[in-house]
């Protein structure tokens, strides 16, 4: 847990801190990302426009592939932000779940992003089953690690 | 990093670990420093030895009254100068350190142990230490002995600093939040050797430690905080020995922290609070409490007698403690901002992203506003903000607004029925033409000179704006029509209001305004789009959305509806429809649009509960009952057509178990070869669809709690819970038959789609033309358009065209153009990719033109295909030799 307050260089950790954040893809190759990117869409933002709203419910989630965003969030300490770059992985709470979108995701700059709806997931698990697997396993190990870390940072 | 660090400065990160924090001070002179401190320490011992009075008065008086403060402004300094420390890292320093890791009880219980010793150490100050300056140095060098054993033993800080120092709770307790940053000058470097590590990143590792993922290993720590303030007060509060007994003292000292633990858990389930304030609040407490008391104590001890002194000092305390609660409790807020942005938006894509996204090229928006090449900027008018979808090539509006979920209905994708019409804001040039289909439709619809089929309207290079919703445009006000009307047609009755029905009643009233036109039908519903009732199976949205035209597209052509009601009988002769409200219409045309109905397959006890048809929007809504109320997980489809897939998927996506059954050797034999039905059959499995096929229902039998057992002709067995028939339809044609019409399979018409009675006309899947009845929409929408015109005197004749197919589920894009099979001297082009799961062919005639033509998973290509199949065009050996080589860009080259 903090990874990225306690990023030891070292493995031999009492306790922990050791875990790094998973990595969507971390070992496909090009031709399986590309493989990926086909069965999803690209989605372009200007500043200022939402990438993810608060409340609003959509099974999908994305991959920023240009530009900065920011994720804007409330905690029981108050209001937050956090900016979100290239490659950062987005939405797949609400991918898995159907429920609505716990914050909101802002464009800082113009983005494009890939959407990866739960119908682009099940066209690639048609043609293409072992990736399709491979991305959902990621996809929940990205789903349970921040579980981890947010179980005990929740403050209703 | 043994010199002070001289690069130029970068922003810190909010919370910066040990190695980004900017060394004022290099380790050497930090080791210079240590070993000075250590010397005085040293010196320190002998005196409590020696001459214990002062020893004691040097320690008691100044050292440790000076500690907590030197832990609240720069721990880091403490941390760096620690004689403990020195002790406890110079086996590391000077290479004899053995560095083994801690072992699990060390990680488990150092803390217990080090709080253990620290209230040890600290109650017997009252009884013993206080007064005897040999022990305070026996435990000093005890102390001492232990860290340098640590050392020895353990790798990093594990053998004593970070795990065991009685000192450590405290000082990370009041370090939380330091004046002054002070970086680690011990590890070097760090060996990774404790959880939520002070000397690591000191601005976080208490908090770290509150909101840590091990309850025990964060319970332990705030039962520490919490007790604390009762601690500080047991220790100044109770008289010390032999005052009071040393049992009586530490039953006392239980009891303010029992006590002091209580107000803490209980004012931290009552407020609703982060989970750290109330440990700041607590560490404030302690050191207020602390000094509130040690302030008289230490003046008294060295004679200063100054009450105001006193007094001025303890505001200060106050007034500290206050700034340090604040500034903690804004610091937890920033730390949770980070550590949540981390839990919502920390994990990355692999680095094979970039490689694969960069060859799709990246964001190249205009700046001004404007859609960019490729991007499709979609507009609605619930939606605050556009949708910028990006096509890279070829898509329809209509599947780059599936593909990110948009509000927007589909039906017969070639944009005939009228499902999906949106307006073209902008751009629309960068559209492909409206073709004779789509004109007829929009037509029809009336809507604005802006609107566009987004299943036709395809993106053929740089951008476009589209409304989701398009504008009204009023009724349409035809010109002169192109015939003479007759006018003796003044009463026009349509029987049926499905699109053949609709459009009649349409055409007939852009063309004779002032006819009487009624549309009489026994469904419920005005047009809907029938097309996708399979989503009314198992979707949410019900009825919404499918309507084809609101009611006030009637009304504005004053049309008049007779819903919900049965045509019981036509008299030719008198030319009247009698209904079943016990009314009669007079015409003098009467189209029929009865459609049809499905067919049920001849099996024995096959009607009952359970089994259903899919051709009506009650019908699904059944469906979606049955499977709803009985909670079914068996379904069974009888029929490998289109509609029997369709409404497999429909039942998949209820998390139903289906099973096809196809009578043939492969499924969509009227569309597919024996090639594409293999790959659409491996589609299907991987949606969990299995097909069989030779298959066909023989027997169905029925148990006492609605289970089926289907009993096929082969013998073979399966249970289902569910059965729908979808083996095809059989034209509605009572009406006809009772009025004496002459009647085939379906009514039978001309090339005018006129019946064996002049007065009456036909259209739609209860036509039989040719001797074909179509059963598709694009064909009864024609025939509708002769019918009318002809009602009105007009001498139209319906040429059929090849007939076009789509199946549209979620990772099948489907289309069968006329000829699939090869005729004698037929040429076929076939390319397949298994891998992929896509297939194409092309049927050409001897002449080279183009006859027919498969598409498994190439969406783009369906246009050109379906126009080269209508206009059969020929192609030359150079331009099949590219086809075959995989170039299908030369069909749309040969179209246009």
């Amino acid at each position: 847990m903090f990874e990225e307050f306690f990023d030891y260089p070292d493995d031999g950790v009492v306790g922990g801190n050791a875990a790094d954040p998973p990595v969507l893809g971390a070992s496909w190759s090009d031709e399986r990302w590309r493989t990926v990117l086909q069965h999803g869409t690209t989605r372009h933002l200007r500043a200022g426009e939402h990438l993810l709203r608060s409340g609003e419910v959509e099974r999908a989630v994305y991959v920023v592939t240009h530009g900065s965003l920011e994720v804007r969030f409330r905690t029981a300490a108050g209001a937050g932000r956090a900016p979100l770059g290239e490659g950062t992985v987005l939405g797949e709470v609400g991918f898995f779940d159907g429920r609505p979108r716990g914050s909101d995701v802002v464009a800082l700059t113009d983005v494009e992003a890939r959407r990866f709806s739960d119908a682009d997931l099940e066209r690639l698990a048609t043609r293409h089953p072992p990736i399709a697997h491979a991305f959902l396993l990621d996809l929940g190990a990205i789903l349970a690690h921040r579980f981890r870390r947010a179980q005990h940072l929740a403050q209703d | 990093m043994h010199a002070t660090d001289t690069r130029p400065r970068r922003p810190l990160p909010t919370f910066p670990s040990y190695t980004q924090i900017p060394r004022r001070i290099s380790v050497e002179r930090w080791r210079a420093i240590r070993l000075g401190v250590f010397g005085l320490g040293l010196v320190e011992i002998g005196l409590l030895v020696l001459v214990p009075d002062l020893g004691l008065d040097i320690f008691f008086g100044l050292a440790v009254p000076l500690l907590p403060a030197l832990w609240v402004i720069a721990p880091g300094i403490w941390r760096n100068l620690c004689p403990l420390a020195a002790a406890n890292q110079a086996p590391r320093l000077f290479g004899f350190s053995r560095a083994r890791t801690a072992p699990a009880w060390v990680a488990e219980h150092g803390f217990l142990i080090a709080i253990t010793l620290f209230f040890l150490g600290a109650t017997s100050r009252k009884w013993l230490l206080n007064s005897s300056g040999p022990a305070t140095a026996a435990a000093l060098l005890v102390a001492l002995v232990a860290a340098f054993a640590g050392g020895v033993l353990l790798k990093g800080k594990s053998g004593w600093c970070s795990t065991m120092c009685p000192l450590l709770p405290v000082q990370r307790m009041y370090g939380q939040h330091a004046l002054v940053t002070s970086p680690n000058a011990h590890c070097e470097p760090c060996l990774g050797c404790a959880k939520n590590c002070m000397d690591f990143n000191p601005h976080v590792a208490f908090l770290a430690d509150q909101y840590d993922d091990d309850r025990t290993y964060q319970m332990r720590r705030r039962l520490f905080s919490a007790a604390f303030p009762g601690f500080v007060l047991a220790f100044y509060l109770l008289p010390d020995p032999p005052e009071t007994s040393i049992g009586a003292m530490y039953l006392g000292f239980a009891a303010w922290c029992l006590l002091s633990v209580g107000v803490f858990t209980t004012l931290d389930s009552l407020l609703r609070m982060p989970v750290g304030r109330m440990t700041t609040v607590a560490a404030a407490t302690s050191f207020g409490l602390y000094y509130w008391f040690t302030v008289e104590a230490t003046l008294s001890r060295f004679g200063v007698d100054l009450p105001a002194l006193v007094v001025v000092l303890r505001v200060l305390v106050v007034a500290a403690a206050l700034a340090w609660t604040a500034r903690t409790i804004v610091k937890e807020g920033h730390f949770l901002r980070r550590a949540t942005a981390g839990a919502g938006g920390r994990a990355r894509a692999g680095a094979g992203l970039g490689r694969a996204a960069g060859a799709a090229g990246g964001a190249d928006p205009t700046g001004d506003g404007t859609a960019s090449d490729g991007e499709v900027v979609f507009v609605h008018p619930d939606h605050d903000q556009p949708t910028r979808a990006v096509t890279e090539g070829g898509d329809t509006l209509l599947e780059l607004a599936e593909a990110n979920d948009l509000p927007i209905e589909a039906g017969c994708r070639l944009g005939v029925c009228g499902a999906d019409p949106v307006a073209v804001v902008a751009g629309s040039a960068n559209l492909s033409p409206v073709g004779d289909d789509e004109a007829a439709t929009l037509d029809r619809l009336g809507l604005a000179d802006t609107t566009r089929m987004a299943c036709v309207a395809r993106v053929e290079g740089g951008g476009c704006e589209v409304s989701l919703v398009p504008e009204e445009g009023g009724v349409t006000v035809a010109g002169p029509p192109p015939f003479a009307v007759d006018e003796d047609v003044q009463r026009v009755v349509v029987v049926g209001t499905g699109v053949a029905g609709v459009t009649a009643a349409d055409y007939v009233r852009r063309f004779h305004p002032g006819c009487q036109v009624s549309l009489v039908g026994r469904e419920p519903h005005l047009l809907y789009n029938r097309m996708a009732i399979s989503r009314l199976v198992y979707g949410r949205s019900a009825m919404s959305g499918l309507y084809i035209q609101p009611e006030k597209w009637y009304d504005d052509r004053d049309l008049k509806r007779w819903l919900n009601t049965e045509a019981l009988a036509v008299d030719p002769d008198r030319r009247l429809v009698e209904l079943g409200t016990g009314e009669a219409l007079a015409y003098d045309r009467l189209i029929l649009a009865t459609g049809s109905a499905a067919r049920v397959p001849e099996a024995v006890g096959i009607d009952g509960p359970g089994h259903f048809v899919l051709r009506d929007a009650d019908d699904a809504i059944a469906v979606r009952a049955w499977a709803q109320q009985r909670e079914v997980e068996l379904a069974v489809v009888a029929g490998g057509g289109l509609l029997g897939l369709e409404a497999a998927y429909a039942l998949s996506r209820l998390q139903v178990a289906v099973t096809v059954l196809e009578r043939g050797p492969h499924l969509l034999r009227r569309q597919l070869d024996p090639g594409a039905a293999r790959l659409l059959r491996r589609f299907l499995a991987n949606l969990g669809i299995e097909v069989r096929t030779g298959a066909d229902v023989a027997k169905v039998h029925r148990d006492d709690r609605g289970m089926m057992l289907l009993q096929l002709r082969d013998g073979r067995r399966l249970p289902a819970e569910l059965l729908l028939s979808a083996a095809g339809i059989e034209p509605e044609v009572d009406l006809a038959r009772d009025a004496g019409l002459e009647v085939g399979r379906g009514i039978v018409v001309d090339d005018g789609m006129r019946t064996s009675d002049p007065a009456i006309l036909a259209a739609g899947d209860c036509a039989e033309h040719d001797g074909t009845v179509s059963g598709l929409w694009p064909p009864a929408a024609r025939q509708a358009e002769v019918a009318a015109r002809n009602a009105l005197g007009d001498a139209q004749v319906y040429r059929p065209q090849a007939p076009v197919t789509l199946l549209k589920v979620v990772g099948i894009d489907l289309a069968s153009i006329g000829r699939i099979l090869p005729a004698d001297g037929d040429r076929e082009v076939v390319q397949e990719d298994a891998a992929e799961g896509r297939y194409r062919k092309l049927v050409l005639d001897a002449e080279g033109r183009v006859r027919g033509g498969i598409l498994l998973g190439h969406p783009n290509d369906t246009a050109a295909v379906t126009r080269a199949v209508e206009a059969a065009v020929p192609l030359d050996p150079q331009q099949q030799d590219l086809l075959a080589e995989g170039d299908w860009a030369v069909l749309g080259r040969a179209v246009a």
